[in-house]
């Protein structure tokens, strides 16, 4: 064993390759370094969530229970939105950007590898949590005061749970501030704002979101830390602060999050659609600036999730229309992605699968939303299991199946070979029927009253059925998963070559070499419309395309 | 197809990827304005904090009952603070005429300028007569003009570094974005001041 | 196979699952919060009606539209994939329909919304009086205090057809208050009074529990609501006075099960918390009293106490009631004030 470690790892660290790696500023490797770290978080997130599913599969079992069922709540959120979500997109996004506008890198490299960093050490802060005495964060990932505060969480998991996402929105915030530095900046020739592939539009949305919410958690973080820490009494209400406050400046920034977390998965799948459907994008524009249209009206929303606070009629109204407001854009999307679906010569690779199964389970999630909008009704609904299932038809509906459609989408671009159909489509069945398995009768649980983040329930008959049909379908997840890795890796290291532009899509990306080189491009051509390489086709084969 | 024309590159009417083409202000500017949207947000949290204790939690009067604040000392504080937005500026002006003296002279004026406001403050803590850890009043107040003094600080570290790099002669007329960065954050921190003195010390 | 068909298939199966099982029809299987026995609760549930009929009638007619398109549109054989389809791309008019008819189709809901609020949470006319119970959530158990001044833990007894506010407060952290069956939830909060106005118009008993994360046992934070009969209700609230002030209540009983047994277990032999059974604090007065409304909070020690008698009635029946159950359950006591002790 010893003389297979020597022979394999010792010459990649003499070659310096794992050096090359980490003191890395290309944008592809920064990209990479992110969605596998960002990966190996979601099995890890996802451990913890089959934990809870076993723990609730039945009625008061000793799983977990207690202050260790709460860590494995609070922990399961933090990681999947902070370590997993955001990451990924993050890294999607780095590898992506630049190649979609025909530039070099990003706009600051040394601070897109800063970013990078300042991630895995808060991660690393993040984690170490569970190594504290007293064990993890059990707060709940939004850490509501006072109950995360100085009496109530004495312990030091949370401080670090703290410190940990500081460090995490500080990477995001730099983040978002090169990415569109880079897409302001560094668009190639003939690319104007109408001209950028749709995922950049997205980019842009999103970007703009983190930077003006992350420093909104950033400071509710801090003051909780001071009130923890430093004896001051921002959101406690025995020194004569606000505990309300707190939930003010969380859901300023935590409705916005959710929008962080799917419109890039929006933006991924109105990049796939239209090239397996062999159309151009249904009406472009609306696309791009219902992207925006999100983004700002998701900013004055935060209310919805306090309805219960006890706002009084006239604030919660408020909060509900405006709600209401932002599924418009949202359902725009909806449309359009359907409609380019219309007269389309539909082909059913795995990217396609996903990216359709995407807008017909996230359409679940938008429309669950809905009714919890209702204030009335979410009185009944709010803090229920029927929340959660709602926030993870929206999240895995919406983002983790748009993710799933854009690593296979440009898996060939990324490692210049080709994945497995097969595999593929065992992926999407079974995730998407393990899905649907654990989160629709989460709803039913919200609706015959089970409260989330309870360990036990005391009730029987359907209660256990619905509970066990959840849990079991969690597990189907977890197999798919299993079967999207095996996947990767088989693929990547023996998967047939892939060539430059596999799919013959339409975006700039799939002009540079599969994977690109270091530089990216030798040339690029110039931009004429927001599909350069069908004008390039057309062009070279002008009398076999018509 | 008229487009194609404008390539120049060797395959196609291709071209070698331009860099920084598609904004006439420089990557760093444009960086620089986003930040400080994003500091923006972050002063408003702190304000939210501040009057969520004042308006919702409230006391009758406000300040509370026995503490005062010193709004004269302060009404000093914010001229200073003014006074060295026109030396930063000066200075600015002064490199971009090639007038390396100008430019010394200015961001030394800043320095010591924004280094009095911060020391002033510093004297005013202690002798406020009461702590961050005196109710939502307190809390809230040391939060907000903790953070624009921190924010001071950063403006001060950065204007040293470009006060250094001027003596050695760093900067010219063609090259003083050192100073122009550096020069925006200042501007930030002291409109932020007149917002935190106007919210804090006069209404 | 398609994955809609797929889908169905598991659902049926899933009902198929569950029809044998009892509590489907009390619980409406899920499909909506179950039927409430409030006027509030059931305008609840008339407006999740509207609003799931107009989403399901969308979700109907966008899945449909996918699904068709999918199976008509798909590749053809024969046809390549790269072959052209045609070049549309998009219609202004088309997106201009489908922007502003969900516009209205939620301009719709919204004011169906705002003319049946006021009934949602229907306060009681001039002249009718509620009846004020001042509910006060604690880690991890809910205390309803009487206008006369009686006293309850977990259970909280009420008139059918008269109406009720409760006045919603915390000692601690945040909790929630929700009796799914009568109507929504509402927040109880330190530092401020929620309160929460309905009219029980049902005969029965409503199980509920704390919606809002409170900590290690938030899970068993439950409480009952039994609905009696007017008269039946004014002669219980009598003589449970008359009882607590004489020390002859449940009292006791119900500050052990529902403050002290959810952490140091029915038995007292420990559960989340320490064993207790048999401890010399139980027969302290004093000590216990401080101890209760302090809570401990021991560094040397994982977890802490949190203080549990802040809304206990100011003439310490309460736990004198504890203390006589203490000392009058063998188990429990310390050896030597009463029995053996354990």
């Amino acid at each position: 064993m010893a003389v297979r470690v020597e022979e394999q790892v010792l010459p990649t660290w003499k070659d310096g390759a794992v050096m090359r790696w980490v003191t890395s500023v290309d944008h592809k490797k920064i990209g990479l370094i992110y969605i596998w770290s960002a990966f190996v978080f979601f099995v890890g997130g996802g451990s913890m969530a089959l934990a809870i599913r076993l723990q609730l599969a039945q009625a008061d079992q000793e799983i977990a229970t207690q202050g260790s069922f709460n860590a494995l709540t609070t922990m399961h959120g933090t990681v999947m939105v902070f370590l997993f979500a955001m990451p990924l997109l993050a890294g999607i996004g780095n590898y992506l950007v630049p190649l979609m506008i025909g530039a070099r890198d990003m706009a600051f490299p040394r601070l897109n590898a800063l970013s990078l960093w300042i991630y895995m050490i808060g991660a690393i802060v993040l984690l170490g949590s569970f190594g504290a005495k007293g064990g993890a964060a059990q707060a709940g990932w939004t850490a509501y005061t006072p109950l995360s505060g100085p009496d109530y969480a004495p312990e030091l998991g949370q401080d670090l749970w703290i410190l940990g996402l500081h460090l995490v929105g500080i990477s995001s915030l730099l983040g978002s501030i090169n990415f569109l530095v880079t897409i302001v900046n560094m668009r190639t020739q003939g690319m104007s704002w109408t001209r950028i592939p749709l995922f950049v539009w997205s980019m842009v949305a999103q970007s703009i979101l983190i930077l003006l919410t992350i420093p909104v958690i950033a400071a509710a973080l801090l003051l909780l830390l001071l009130d923890r820490q430093a004896g001051t009494s921002f959101f406690l209400p025995d020194g004569g602060g606000s505990a309300v406050l707190y939930q003010h400046l969380f859901w300023f920034f935590g409705h916005p999050e959710v929008y962080i977390l799917v419109l890039p998965a929006f933006g991924i799948v109105s990049e796939v659609i239209p090239v397996f459907a062999r159309k151009p994008i249904f009406g472009y524009k609306a696309v791009a600036f219902s992207s925006l249209g999100i983004a700002l009206i998701s900013m004055i929303v935060w209310g919805h999730h306090m309805f219960t606070v006890g706002l009084g009629d006239g604030l919660n109204g408020f909060f509900m229309v405006a709600t209401y407001l932002v599924a418009i854009p949202t359902g725009i999307k909806v449309l359009n992605w359907t409609a380019t679906l219309w007269r389309g010569n539909l082909t059913f690779r795995t990217p396609m699968l996903f990216a359709v199964g995407m807008v017909a389970l996230f359409l679940i999630g938008g429309l669950s939303g809905v009714v919890v909008a209702n204030y009335p009704v979410d009185y009944q609904l709010h803090d229920s299991y029927y929340i959660v299932a709602h926030f993870h038809y929206t999240i895995i509906g919406g983002m983790v199946l748009g993710i799933f459609a854009g690593l296979y989408h440009w898996f060939p671009k990324m490692t210049g070979r080709m994945y497995d159909e097969r595999l593929g489509k065992w992926h999407f069945w079974l995730f998407t029927l393990g899905f649907s398995l654990t989160f629709v009768p989460q709803h039913m649980l919200g609706l015959m009253g089970m409260p989330r983040r309870v360990y036990t329930y005391d009730r029987e008959g359907l209660f256990e059925v619905y509970n066990l049909v959840s849990t079991i379908g969690a597990w189907l997840m977890a197999l798919a998963v299993l079967i999207f890795i095996v996947n990767v890796v088989r693929s990547w290291r023996s998967g047939p070559r892939a060539g430059s532009d596999p799919w013959l899509a339409d975006t700039l990306e799939w002009y540079a070499s599969s994977p690109p080189a270091e530089h990216n491009f030798d040339s690029v051509p110039y931009v004429a419309s927001h599909r350069p390489l069908r004008d390039l086709r057309r062009r070279l084969g002008g009398e076999r395309d018509g | 197809m008229s487009a194609i024309a404008h390539g120049d590159g060797q395959r196609h009417g291709d071209h070698p990827p331009a860099a920084h083409a598609s904004s006439r202000v420089p990557p760093v500017l444009v960086g620089m304005y986003l930040f400080i949207a994003s500091e923006a947000m972050l002063f408003g949290s702190f304000f939210a904090a501040y009057f969520f204790a004042r308006v919702s939690v409230g006391a009758e009067t406000w300040p509370p009952e026995p503490f005062e604040l010193p709004v004269f000392l302060a009404l000093l504080n914010t001229i200073i603070l003014v006074t060295s937005s026109f030396t930063i500026h000066w200075a600015l002006q002064s490199i971009k005429r090639d007038d390396r003296a100008g430019l010394i002279a200015g961001l030394g004026l800043t320095f010591l300028l924004g280094l009095a406001f911060l020391l002033i403050q510093a004297r005013e803590y202690t002798r406020l007569g009461f702590s961050p850890r005196d109710l939502g009043f307190g809390s809230t107040f040391y939060g907000l003009t903790g953070l624009h003094g921190l924010h001071v600080f950063v403006g001060l570290t950065l204007l040293a570094i470009a006060f250094v790099r001027a003596v050695r002669g760093h900067y010219s007329a063609r090259n003083h974005q050192g100073v122009e960065l550096p020069g925006i954050y200042w501007h930030f921190v002291d409109v932020m001041w007149i917002v935190v003195y106007t919210t804090v010390y006069v209404i | 196979m398609s994955r809609r068909r797929l889908l169905l298939a598991v659902l049926l199966v899933g009902v198929a699952l569950a029809l044998p099982h009892a509590g489907l029809a009390q619980y409406n299987g899920g499909i909506a919060p179950p039927d409430s026995a409030t006027e509030g609760g059931s305008q609840i549930n008339d407006l999740y009606w509207i609003v799931m009929g107009v989403t399901i009638a969308i979700f109907l007619l966008v899945e449909g539209a996918i699904v068709w398109f999918v199976l008509r549109f798909r590749r053809r054989p024969g046809t390549s994939f790269e072959a052209d389809a045609p070049q549309i791309h998009g219609n202004t008019r088309l997106e201009l329909v489908w922007t502003v008819v969900p516009f209205l189709i939620l301009v719709a809901i919204l004011v169906v919304t705002i003319v049946k609020v006021p009934s949602v949470e229907a306060r009681p006319d001039a002249g009718d009086e509620s009846l004020v119970v001042r509910v006060a959530g604690h880690q991890f158990y809910w205390e309803y205090t009487y206008g006369n001044g009686v006293v309850s833990v977990d259970t909280l007894r009420l008139p059918v057809d008269r109406p009720v506010r409760l006045e919603l407060v915390a000692y601690d952290v945040i909790h929630s208050w929700w009796v799914p069956e009568l109507t929504g939830k509402r927040d109880a909060i330190p530092g401020t009074t929620n309160t929460l106005d309905f009219t029980v118009t049902r005969i029965g008993s409503f199980r509920g529990q704390c919606a809002e994360l409170c900590g290690v046992q938030h899970a068993v934070m439950r409480t009952t609501v039994e609905v009696v009969p007017p008269d039946a209700f004014d002669g219980w609230l009598a003589a449970e006075a008359k009882a607590q002030a004489a020390g002859a209540s449940e009292l006791g009983r119900q500050t052990w099960e529902g403050v002290c047994a959810k952490c140091h277990g029915l038995d007292g032999k420990g559960g989340y918390g320490p064993a207790i059974a048999g401890n010399s604090l139980l027969a302290d007065p004093a000590g216990l009293a401080a101890l209760l409304a302090e809570g401990r909070d021991n560094p040397q020690v994982d977890g802490y106490m949190p203080a549990v008698s802040g809304s206990w009635p100011g003439d310490g029946r309460q736990l004198e009631a504890l203390l006589a159950y203490i000392a009058s359950t063998p188990e429990l006591a310390p050896a030597g004030a009463d029995g053996q002790g354990g």
